[in-house]
């Protein structure tokens, strides 16, 4: 009897669920979005989460041609920059959704309200960016450079 | 004025209370054992290479309808649709009195980096179809092909039109080139050349992290914080674990057909634009006449419904019904109302063919 896959991974992602959790809470009851007119804290706990499926090593640096590794860590900046700005704009809408008033924005009493909320807005600030052909080159080119970083290291 | 009214104290507590959950659902998950690939009984009646072709044992008298044959995707196991009794759309044909066939390309490995979409669509399935004509002794099998699998369902009708009498597709990709297939628009950007010549055949972790990439906090925080609601739950936790066990279970893709496949369909959509060839023969999808079943799932994330309901402009049959289902790509299989939905909408459609 036992887990059917190996735990850790499936672990690691519930410790990410977690503390995922435990960071919007602590980052949303440190800052009043109330009083704040431009809600940048928001987007921390979305940074975190908003990365690209961790590719497995592809060689170490030191038997790595210069000009793969060249490509992949431009390729890896093009795809965090466009990560960071996805980040920012689910805080941006976080913190007009917590802003917001009427009869369509109930008062949020509990985490679980809270966790819905900031799953929901940084859903629609991924769909917005990932629908983007600059996303889709951008992560098409961070795969390619990771293939030809793997070849390379095993054809020395 | 801020929503936000939040107790720190209740914040407090309710951290606790959810820790405390996870924690025992984690224990409950580490008890559990939900290796069984499907769960209704069945027999290997033909294989060539590691394509098996299942048949079901009948469980309800004989609906006198020909076998049904089903070709599920190259990504992912078919053992979604018989996934446990109560979440079975095989169990619910079966009790309809249908004779059900399913192909299971087995897990790809590096012998088969060259297998082909000829191999697969025409050597493969059609070798499985050949057998249930030849063991039943009829012209024509009823083909019902889901996802991926009905994409190559559909190259199969359109090669060899005389084998299929009736086709039904499930959640199946047509027009790759629609708006909101975000799947599609990533891959029209690979370069499936490079990717291809440097591994081989493709990873199936890669396909699952592009899969979860398309909605990554639902598919991940989401997900696993939901644990919580069920901790209590033992067949729930066993229901997340079947799935879970299911999703991470992916087979590797034969590198051949996974270049073809996504710069044929994703790339240059040519089973709409036209211009398809499989083993050097055209697939023209206008030689397809039977009737035509195509069931779409109305909030599918994966296969919109806008890039499968193209199928009834594109063939020549007179006989062709879409079927909405309110659900998602995965719900479709595994949601309560699609087992009694489902198998009933397939079976009486047959029926009435």
């Amino acid at each position: 009897m036992g887990a059917p896959f190996d735990v850790p991974p499936f672990m690691a992602a519930w410790l990410e669920a977690q503390q995922a959790l435990a960071r919007l809470a602590g980052t949303v009851l440190a800052a009043n979005p109330a009083e704040s007119a431009a809600p940048q804290p928001f987007a921390e706990p979305y940074r975190l989460l908003f990365a690209l499926p961790g590719f497995p090593a592809a060689g170490t640096g030191a038997a790595m041609p210069e000009a793969s590794l060249r490509r992949y860590q431009l390729a890896a900046e093009q795809v965090g920059k466009l990560l960071n700005e996805a980040a920012a704009d689910a805080g941006r809408r976080l913190g007009a959704a917590l802003a917001a008033d009427g009869p369509d924005a109930p008062a949020i009493t509990s985490l679980q309200q809270l966790q819905t909320l900031w799953i929901d807005c940084g859903e629609a600030a991924w769909s917005a960016a990932a629908h983007r052909e600059e996303f889709a080159e951008a992560q098409a080119e961070l795969l390619a450079a990771w293939v030809a970083l793997r070849a390379a290291g095993q054809a020395r | 004025m801020s929503r936000l009214a939040l107790d720190p104290a209740r914040v407090a507590a309710e951290m606790a209370q959810f820790t405390g959950r996870m924690a025992l659902a984690m224990q409950q998950l580490a008890t559990m054992d939900v290796r069984p690939e499907g769960c209704s009984a069945r027999a290997e009646v033909h294989r060539e290479d590691k394509t098996v072709l299942w048949r079901y044992a009948r469980t309800a008298p004989d609906a006198g309808l020909p076998p049904l044959v089903i070709c599920y995707a190259l990504v992912n196991r078919p053992y979604m649709l018989d996934l446990q009794p109560d979440r079975s759309l095989i169990r619910g044909l079966l009790a309809r009195g249908l004779d059900v066939y399913l192909v299971d390309w087995g897990y790809p490995d590096r012998d088969d980096s060259a297998l082909s979409l000829d191999d697969y669509v025409n050597r493969y399935l059609g070798a499985c179809i050949d057998h249930v004509r030849r063991e039943h002794g009829i012209p024509s099998v009823n083909l019902l092909g889901v996802c991926q699998g009905g994409t190559m369902a559909i190259c199969h009708a359109a090669l060899h039109p005389e084998r299929v009498r009736n086709l039904v597709t499930m959640v199946t990709p047509v027009d790759f080139h629609t708006d909101d297939n975000l799947l599609s628009k990533w891959a029209q950007k690979l370069d499936v050349d490079g990717i291809v010549d440097a591994l081989g055949n493709v990873p199936g972790e890669l396909l699952n992290a592009a899969f979860v990439a398309l909605m990554p906090l639902k598919l991940t925080v989401r997900k696993y914080a939901g644990l919580a609601d069920i901790a209590h739950d033992r067949g729930a936790l066993e229901n997340f674990l079947r799935m879970e066990r299911w999703i991470h279970d992916s087979p590797d893709q034969a590198g051949t057909a996974f270049r073809q496949f996504v710069r044929d369909f994703f790339q240059e959509n040519r089973l709409v634009r036209g211009g398809l060839e499989i083993g050097g023969r055209a697939v023209d999808p206008r030689r397809i006449n039977c009737p035509i079943l195509n069931v779409f799932a109305k909030q599918d994330h994966l296969v919109p419904p806008s890039a499968s309901r193209p199928l009834g402009g594109i063939v020549a049959s007179s006989d062709y019904t879409p079927f909405e289902f309110d659900g998602g790509h995965i719900g479709i299989y595994v949601s309560r109302s699609a087992q009694e939905l489902l198998p009933r909408t397939i079976a009486q459609w047959l029926q009435a063919h």
